[in-house]
């Protein structure tokens, strides 16, 4: 499984070029397992509502695509929406990537 | 000397009023002096509402500790408008920004927080883990702790609590939607805006800026002069970590962008450049104080801005103002005119720079005018006791309490 993740609309590189990935290919079979949890728990966690009714200034998006068997399913959130369970895989994702 | 507004509803600005002050014609000396001394009268009764303890909703400065968390709901009071001071810094800075930026806009402006009528300024610090950014979520303004790799507290730049709170003004007054060059506008505005709460608060002049938007939000190791750079937009950073700058500096490098997230909703970080740098020239070739002169033009353009103004509509926007204010032909209107020039927008119209007219020493001014003028520092002073009177009756209650 392999997730790339971008971030736009930020004070640096708002457009996203800077991708950070990780791959289970290259990880120990305990990080894998940890990485499969956390990814287990964003999809289980819909977006919550945006309550910013589109007045968010500054506010980041971030796109996380998981590739798995030959499919990609893309996750995507905002500062507005972003759930506690999708945080935590993006934190990981930062944490454990090559630097862009 | 005479001032050339002959916009009825234009609010003239503390600098012109002081000039006025040594006009040749005694009424307008006495009016001036007298809208000075209401202007003043009004900021002490402002002052003394905060310091017997203002009414709900009048610019009340709260801060909130995220604790880490991204839900604005769970955070923890640290600060209040009349409390004292918290044991976390980051807090402070976000209370003395807000402060910083509250006066600026009473001062310069005589404009009551961000939507003129004392909203509330509410500040969200530690959001999140390692958040490399803040923001205005249309109602409050929330700071990351940075990852102490590239960033640190996005509390440290009073430029950029100037930039988000400056959205909310945006929103308030102008509602530039936040989309290809209206949104590009908007940001620009907060850069602007953000810029000059930096600059009066430290009185520095417009050659004495820096004109950078967060130089203090990198971490030390980081080789990088800011966010961004008004006065040279596409230098601010480029190194390994951080890429390179896109922001252009003028129209010729105009980066086209489609309008979804992954396209910055049509570039407007990175197209807010060429505006940025508009304000600066601008600024530059006037001299002085930005938030004088300059920050007037561009504060009565974005009220006379609405949500899809464009950078040409906006620019000749600016040169209108600027005649308005100063005069048709003066320093200030070229300095837009060249302002402009330089990010390569011509004002519609208007063919060259401006023919060169000499400043008289002591403008002579002409009877039709100055009956204009008197009319409007009239009218000045008496919405200005208005104003007075309701906070003084206001302050009354707060006394007996």
């Amino acid at each position: 499984m392999k997730a790339t993740l971008r971030e736009f609309g930020g004070p640096i590189d708002p457009t996203g070029q800077r991708a950070r990935v990780v791959d289970t290919d290259a990880m120990s079979r305990e990080m894998a397992d940890e990485f499969a949890r956390l990814v287990a728990e964003a999809r289980a966690q819909p977006p919550g509502a945006d309550a910013t009714a589109g007045k968010g200034r500054d506010m980041m998006t971030y796109s996380i695509a998981i590739e798995e068997n030959g499919q990609t399913q893309l996750l995507k959130q905002s500062d507005a929406t972003r759930t506690q369970a999708f945080a935590e895989l993006q934190d990981w994702i930062k944490r454990h990537a090559a630097r862009p | 000397m005479a001032c050339h507004c002959r916009y009825v509803n234009c609010i003239l600005p503390p600098h012109l009023l002081r000039r006025l002050l040594d006009s040749s014609n005694a009424e307008i000396r006495h009016a001036a002096l007298n809208t000075l001394l209401s202007t003043a009268r009004l900021r002490g009764e402002r002052a003394m509402m905060a310091a017997f303890g203002a009414a709900a909703g009048d610019a009340r400065r709260t801060i909130y500790d995220c604790r880490h968390s991204t839900s604005l709901r769970s955070a923890r009071l640290i600060r209040s408008e009349d409390g004292n001071a918290s044991r976390d810094d980051a807090g402070n800075r976000a209370f003395d920004g807000f402060g910083a930026t509250r006066a600026f806009y009473s001062e310069v402006f005589n404009r009551d927080s961000i939507d003129d009528q004392g909203r509330q300024l509410d500040g969200y610090v530690h959001y999140g883990r390692a958040y490399n950014n803040a923001f205005w979520d249309g109602r409050q303004m929330v700071f990351g702790d940075g990852d102490g790799v590239l960033f640190t507290d996005f509390t440290k730049s009073l430029d950029v609590i100037g930039h988000e709170l400056t959205h909310g003004v945006t929103e308030f007054v102008a509602g530039l939607e936040y989309h290809d060059q209206p949104g590009a506008l908007n940001e620009s505005m907060s850069d602007v805006f953000g810029s000059l709460v930096k600059q009066w608060s430290l009185k520095q002049s417009a050659d004495q800026a820096d004109w950078l938007i967060g130089p203090d939000v990198f971490t030390p190791g980081i080789q990088a002069d800011a966010l961004r750079s008004m006065k040279a937009p596409g230098t601010a950073y480029d190194n390994p970590d951080l890429g390179k700058d896109p922001q252009p500096d003028s129209m010729d490098n105009y980066a086209q962008l489609p309008n979804t997230d992954e396209g910055d909703n049509g570039g407007v970080h990175i197209n807010s450049g060429i505006p940025n740098k508009a304000f600066y020239v601008t600024s530059r070739e006037i001299g002085g104080f930005a938030w004088e002169a300059p920050g007037h033009i561009w504060y009565e353009a974005l009220r006379a801005s609405g949500p899809n103004t464009s950078f040409q509509e906006f620019a000749d926007t600016t040169y209108q103002k600027a005649g308005q204010l100063y005069g048709a032909g003066s320093a200030q209107q070229k300095a837009v005119f060249e302002g402009w020039a330089e990010v390569k927008i011509k004002i519609t119209g208007v063919d060259t720079t401006p023919a060169p007219t000499p400043a008289p020493p002591t403008p002579t001014p002409a009877p039709a005018s100055d009956k204009e003028l008197i009319a409007l520092l009239v009218k000045q002073v008496d919405d200005l006791s208005a104003t007075v009177k309701q906070l003084a009756s206001e302050l009354n209650p707060a006394k007996s309490a």
